[in-house]
């Protein structure tokens, strides 16, 4: 067992690529291949919507979103967010420190254009049912195809680091 | 091919070249890397008491937003300064090496140290003095304050000073394995530098403190990243000589080392490349680690396991053990880095498995290669197999309970009633998480006791 075992070590040993220059020009071009193809890794793990985006400015964009909130608010709230159940096509979605509003309620199979911007400074926006991760800049609003297909309760997050709070800033967007 | 090492242990042909005033130096440097984690250890029981209701009380702090503070100097002392003044320790010995004790510019190394305690004193000052606002940015977190940013200066040109010195050497002298990987290091750590200059320019007027420290640091710290994972490598060069009958082979390890510098080199262009607010930015250099940085690690952690596995027992040897348990906290935390949520604790389950796997890998050199070079007693094996097995094990539940928080929802950066621990899965994962912090945490405490009492005490024998 011992001869066997010191055998099988030492062509562990012989064998080994690591031992080569062979090792060295495997690593060398594994790596920097590895890195030039990067965008194309990106693309074929993630692809990800790219988002139409429009200028506007917060307070057209809180008046559009208070709107949609005031017709059809359902009285209830989420962690003191009130929650809305807009029809299906245009709704709205503000990121603002360090939470996002309203909580939106959706309808299974329902399509909806997602308007999403920042009222104040630059977010993060990380939305899984939607595979959006995007970057809320002042001044531009971001807009999202969505259908949802299950009911749930989903998550989203701001991704961006924008002060001590960031990391309890979520909102949430209820399928029903 | 074999690369058998060299007739004369690395301890020894290093000993050889350390003169009285490098000897004085190195010790400059492992002492200051040793108390950067003492006062990182001091300002997180500070914290501990800020948090705790009873003891807030029994010792009231005049500042409401003191906790973030001493949280953000807390991490700058004990990733940053740490594994920097490491660097630091590592550049001295390679110059020694190269020029056999006879290095130019040797004024540089002293001057260096000087700024780097200076420095350290300027960021104490400004969290005890409460100083600027608190901003827990990524990688190299501040405060907004220009002693603070003064000290990260001051630190950033210190080790300049020692990498540049090294560099200088090294022309016309001798350059073995060790130089080039603790070269590669030193460069990569000049490309980080060059990587937060080029975001200060390109920062708009416009952005608010938060984003500005966000984005100033994000691309620099990522190669920050680089370079600990090169002085992790350097170091397993050193202990798998130490502890194996055959090294890595050299021309495996100089390929690895480089081909990092070059990768890190590459981030240089992403500002060339994308606007440094965009979200191309901060996706491009979350790749360049996705897909720069494994391959080198995983070829040589296959080669070192190999030699590992004809060494009986792995316990017994200090070396040996040190590195079997920072290949297993890296490869796990390298791993967990592939599966990583948003904003949840699944972040600081990968980082604190990776650093850990580094820290390990320090701790081993230092009981087997800085105590011994500067002829101070070293503590017995047992007590320092106990140290390494209780941090790496520690450190090993920690991650793995925090990994699974963070799967349950747990968000990262929060504590007390801010974690919204409202599941029985979430607060089990907590508990483990805990369980682990505490046992890692005495681990920890009993390395830093060690040393110190080590570098502390009277000499036992005379340097060249």
């Amino acid at each position: 067992m011992r001869v066997l075992r010191e055998s099988v070590e030492s062509v562990r040993l012989r064998k080994s690529v690591s031992d080569s220059w062979w090792g060295v020009i495997i690593l060398v071009t594994a790596t920097l291949t590895l890195v030039s193809v990067m965008p194309a890794w990106q693309w074929v793990w993630s692809p990800e919507p790219r988002p139409v985006t429009y200028k506007i400015t917060a307070e057209s964009f809180l008046t559009q979103l208070d709107s949609m909130s005031a017709t059809y608010s359902t009285g209830e709230f989420i962690e003191e967010t009130p929650v809305v159940h807009p029809p299906p096509g245009d709704v709205y979605l503000a990121a603002q420190r360090f939470r996002f509003f309203p909580v939106l309620e959706l309808e299974i199979g329902g399509t909806y254009r997602l308007h999403l911007a920042t009222t104040d400074s630059v977010h993060g926006f990380t939305f899984p049912l939607a595979q959006a991760d995007l970057l809320l800049v002042p001044g531009s609003a971001a807009v999202l195809n969505l259908t949802p297909g299950a009911s749930g309760r989903y998550a989203l997050q701001c991704s961006e680091y924008c002060g001590l709070e960031h990391s309890r800033m979520k909102g949430w967007v209820l399928v029903k | 091919m074999q690369h058998k090492r060299s007739s004369k242990a690395f301890s020894d042909s290093t000993a050889e070249v350390l003169s009285h005033a490098l000897a004085r130096e190195l010790h400059g440097w492992v002492g200051l890397a040793v108390a950067a984690l003492a006062v990182a250890g001091l300002l997180a029981l500070v914290a501990v008491i800020v948090r705790t209701p009873v003891l807030r009380e029994l010792f009231p702090w005049p500042w409401q937003d003191f906790f973030p503070k001493v949280v953000i100097t807390h991490v700058d002392f004990s990733i940053v300064l740490w594994f920097l003044s490491i660097l630091g320790a590592l550049a001295l010995l390679a110059t020694a090496r190269s020029t056999e004790g006879n290095p130019k510019w040797n004024i540089l190394g002293r001057i260096s140290l000087i700024l780097i305690v200076i420095s350290s004193f300027l960021m104490l000052i400004s969290v005890v003095f409460n100083l600027g606002e608190a901003s827990l940015n990524n990688y190299v977190p501040v405060l907004t304050h220009p002693l603070f940013y003064a000290g990260l200066g001051g630190l950033a040109m210190g080790i300049s000073g020692v990498v540049l010195r090294l560099l200088r050497n090294l022309v016309n002298n001798t350059v073995g394995p060790f130089e080039h990987g603790v070269a590669a290091t030193g460069t990569t750590f000049l490309i980080a530098l060059v990587c937060f200059f080029l975001a200060w320019r390109a920062l708009p007027a416009w952005i608010e403190p938060a984003l500005a420290n966000e984005r100033l640091f994000w691309g620099g710290g990522h190669i920050l990243q680089f370079v600990n994972t090169m002085l992790m490598l350097v170091i397993w060069w050193v202990l798998t000589e130490q502890a194996t009958a055959w090294g890595i082979p050299p021309r495996l390890f100089i390929g690895a080392l480089w081909s990092l510098a070059v990768v890190a080199l590459s981030g240089v262009l992403f500002y060339v490349a994308f606007d440094v607010i965009s979200l191309e930015h901060r996706v491009s250099f979350t790749q360049l680690l996705k897909f720069g940085l494994p391959i080198a690690p995983l070829m040589l952690s296959f080669t070192i396991a190999m030699r590992l596995a004809m060494v009986r027992p792995l316990w017994a040897d200090i070396s040996a053990l040190s590195l079997s348990l920072s290949l297993l906290l890296f490869a796990v935390g390298g791993i967990l880095g592939y599966f990583l949520g948003v904003s949840d604790t699944r972040i600081p389950a990968h980082y604190h498995a990776v650093i850990s796997g580094v820290n390990l890998a320090v701790m081993g050199m230092t009981f087997t290669l800085f105590l011994p070079l500067l002829q101070r007693p070293c503590p017995t094996p047992q007590a320092v197999r106990l140290s390494l097995l209780l941090y790496g094990g520690g450190q090993l539940v920690l991650s793995v309970g925090m990994f699974a928080a963070g799967i349950a929802g747990v968000p990262r950066k929060t504590a007390g009633l801010e974690q919204n621990l409202d599941t029985a899965v979430k607060y089990f994962y907590m508990v483990v998480y805990g369980a682990g912090g505490f046992i890692a945490i005495i681990g920890g405490i009993y390395f830093v006791f060690m040393t110190l009492k080590c570098l502390l005490s009277r000499r036992i024998g005379g340097y060249r």
